[in-house]
């Protein structure tokens, strides 16, 4: 090791700084590395902020919608409870509250009931506790010698709600009767009305369970007295048939579906046509139907103003018949007289046009767009996706057709009758101002997948971006 | 502080890279990070030399790595018992040849061997700077040694003439 020790120290050894090496002749370099790593530490902080939006958007979804179906029941005797209280309740905690109360289907409940029956004859106070993240539902016994009801009395020195309004004993009964009065004063703030919605409002107990403090996500303690008194919710029906009715207006991108330039290059026509897309604008009358908490039908109406600039730059030669006109001249030349033979002659004609011209293209259609949607609070996303059909399509401009520039007020000529089948799918967020009235955005996209064009040769299939804004109302 | 520190800093570096280019050019990116991280030195946990020399051996495997220059061959050999005896027969080189012998050596040797040898960093720690195992590393390191033997000790001429 002495050896290695030797190079080591040999290796170690400092040498004076090489010249090159001076601060003066590093400085620009070291600062300017240390503005390209400044530069780096930004960029990952653009980089990692929509990790992190979508990481808490993740998981806020992931916690603050928790289906705890078939839950496992477990009965611990040993633990000790003491129940402190409560405030007011948060929305955090109304989810909670909710989670536990959907979880309990028509089965536990009965199971429940039985259970609280016997413990209610033991005297045996018991209180339910969620977990969001196991998703376990545990039944605790409390100590033997407290009383639900004694628990319950230790709470009130904390307001539970309006405590003045309402008074908890340890009745069953009451306790339902309580509960609903709770919910039926509505102090829920999710204004989204097909969020989930709070049924009680018993507010988490804060437990001590062995010296530690269950606190960390809000660990919820409700009664199950309450759970089984309640009558099971049925998802289905609280979603099946709900209705949004929204209007929106917003601006388009679209494509005209054809090359965007032609060029003529024949004997008698040469010319370069293009036609550009400009932006317009769109409004649109929404349907949503629900048929389950996740799945919706979107029935929509468009109207669609679309802008575009036509341009023509060519010469056309066209033959041009000239009645009347001197075709030949006899010259006498003995007399001087001049006779003048005058007919019909065919000549060339060569035009030569420029113009430029904005068009306008109205059109509507119909969409059927079965989706995918997620509530949250007062807010609610949805995605869909699904054929469109057109419903008309008229214009104002000029275009080139058969070979001419023309001018169209109405049907378009480059367009054909036949019936305009495309797709369309959407994303859509909303959000609740109040408990029926929403606000809206979304991005579209369409294209049609059938062929507009009346020259068979061509292909004309359009597609639009759109990107709007509106209100809705939920029925 | 560059110029107090920078000497101390020059000596890690030039270990690590053959050429005066690569040298300046880590020597700049290391004092860019040591401006930029002063902040977070935090002088009850060790003195300011080791913590610079520390970050001064990362930010040279950070070079290495952007330049593509550390080639890591994993393959799976077990070098426990071979890795002294190894390190034994390399001390027949004068301290003088096996310096020069570091220049000559692939980075990616060199890289482990300077970790292992000289900086001391264990296998642990040298795998996680490299994103390599304990084992790759161990490996990785009796394949520099038996470099240095199949092209030093049989070649002892050509390292006499600077040819190699």
């Amino acid at each position: 090791m002495a050896y290695y020790n030797r190079l080591r120290d040999q290796l170690r050894n400092e040498t004076p700084l090489p010249e090159e090496l001076s601060w003066e002749s590093m400085q620009a370099g070291i600062y300017d590395k240390m503005g390209q790593k400044k530069k780096k530490r930004r960029m990952l902080i653009w980089w990692l902020l929509p990790i992190f939006i979508g990481g808490g958007i993740g998981m806020f979804l992931y916690f603050g919608e928790v289906e705890n179906t078939n839950l496992p029941v477990e009965i611990d005797k040993q633990n000790k409870i003491i129940a402190s209280p409560i405030s007011k309740p948060s929305a955090d905690n109304s989810k909670e509250n909710i989670a536990g109360h959907q979880s309990t289907n028509t089965s536990e409940i009965d199971s429940q009931s039985t259970e609280n029956k016997t413990e209610a004859n033991t005297n045996q106070p018991i209180v339910s506790k969620v977990s969001k993240r196991s998703k376990n539902t545990v039944i605790l016994a409390s100590d033997q010698s407290k009383s639900f009801a004694n628990q319950i009395q230790q709470t009130e020195q904390t307001p539970i709600l309006k405590t003045d309004q309402i008074n908890i004993s340890s009745n069953p009964i009451d306790i339902v009767a309580t509960e609903n009065k709770i919910a039926n004063q509505g102090y829920s703030d999710l204004m989204n009305p097909y969020a989930p919605k709070p049924y009680f409002m018993i507010e988490p107990l804060t437990l001590l369970f062995n010296n530690d403090l269950n606190t960390l996500f809000s660990r919820t303690i409700t009664m199950p007295e309450v759970s089984a008194t309640l009558p099971a919710q049925n998802k289905k029906s609280e979603y099946f048939g709900s209705m949004d009715l929204m209007v929106n207006t917003g601006i388009s991108f679209w494509n005209i579906g054809k090359p965007a330039t032609l060029q003529l290059n024949s004997e008698l026509h040469k010319a370069l046509i293009s036609e550009k897309e400009l932006p317009g604008f769109s409004m649109a009358i929404r349907h949503d139907i629900s048929i389950n908490k996740s799945f919706f039908v979107t029935s929509m109406i468009d109207y669609q103003r679309l802008y575009s600039i036509f341009s023509y730059d060519g010469i056309k030669t066209a033959p041009k018949q000239v009645d009347d006109i001197i075709i030949s001249i006899h010259d006498n030349l003995i007399s001087g007289e001049k006779t003048y033979v005058r007919g019909t002659a065919s000549v060339n004609e060569n035009v030569t046009r420029k113009l430029q011209h904005r068009n306008e293209m109205v059109r509507s259609s119909f969409s059927l767009l079965p989706g995918l949607q997620h509530n949250v609070r007062n807010w609610a996303f949805k995605v869909n996706a699904g054929p469109t059909i057109g419903l008309f399509t008229t214009g104002k401009g000029k275009t080139l057709w058969n070979d001419e520039v023309v001018t169209y007020d109405g049907d378009l000529p480059q367009y054909n009758n036949s019936i305009k089948i495309g797709f369309t799918s959407s994303a859509l967020v909303k959000y609740y101002v109040s408990k029926r009235w929403f606000l809206h955005s979304s991005v579209l996209y369409q294209k049609y997948l059938t062929n507009h064009s009346a020259d068979p040769t061509q292909i004309i299939k359009p597609s639009l971006w759109n990107i709007s804004a509106g209100v809705g109302y939920s029925f | 502080m560059y110029k107090s520190c920078a000497p101390y800093i020059f000596t890690i570096v030039k270990n690590y890279f053959c050429y005066d280019d690569d040298r300046k050019d880590a020597l700049q990116e290391v004092f860019a990070q040591i401006f930029l991280s002063i902040q977070q030195f935090d002088d009850t946990k060790g003195s300011f030399k080791s913590w610079a020399s520390k970050l001064t051996v990362y930010q040279c495997i950070a070079i290495l790595r952007k330049k593509d220059k550390l080639q890591i061959n994993y393959s799976l050999e077990v070098v426990d018992d071979v890795e002294e005896t190894a390190l034994d027969a390399i001390e027949k080189l004068s301290v003088n040849d096996l310096e020069l012998m570091l220049k000559n050596m692939p980075d990616g040797y060199r890289t482990i061997f300077l970790l292992s040898v000289i900086d001391e960093y264990s296998h642990k720690e040298i795998g996680d700077m490299l994103g390599i195992t304990a084992e790759t590393s161990r490996s990785q390191l009796f394949r520099a040694i038996k470099w240095i033997k199949n092209n030093i000790l049989n070649k002892p001429n050509m390292l006499q003439y600077g040819l190699l």
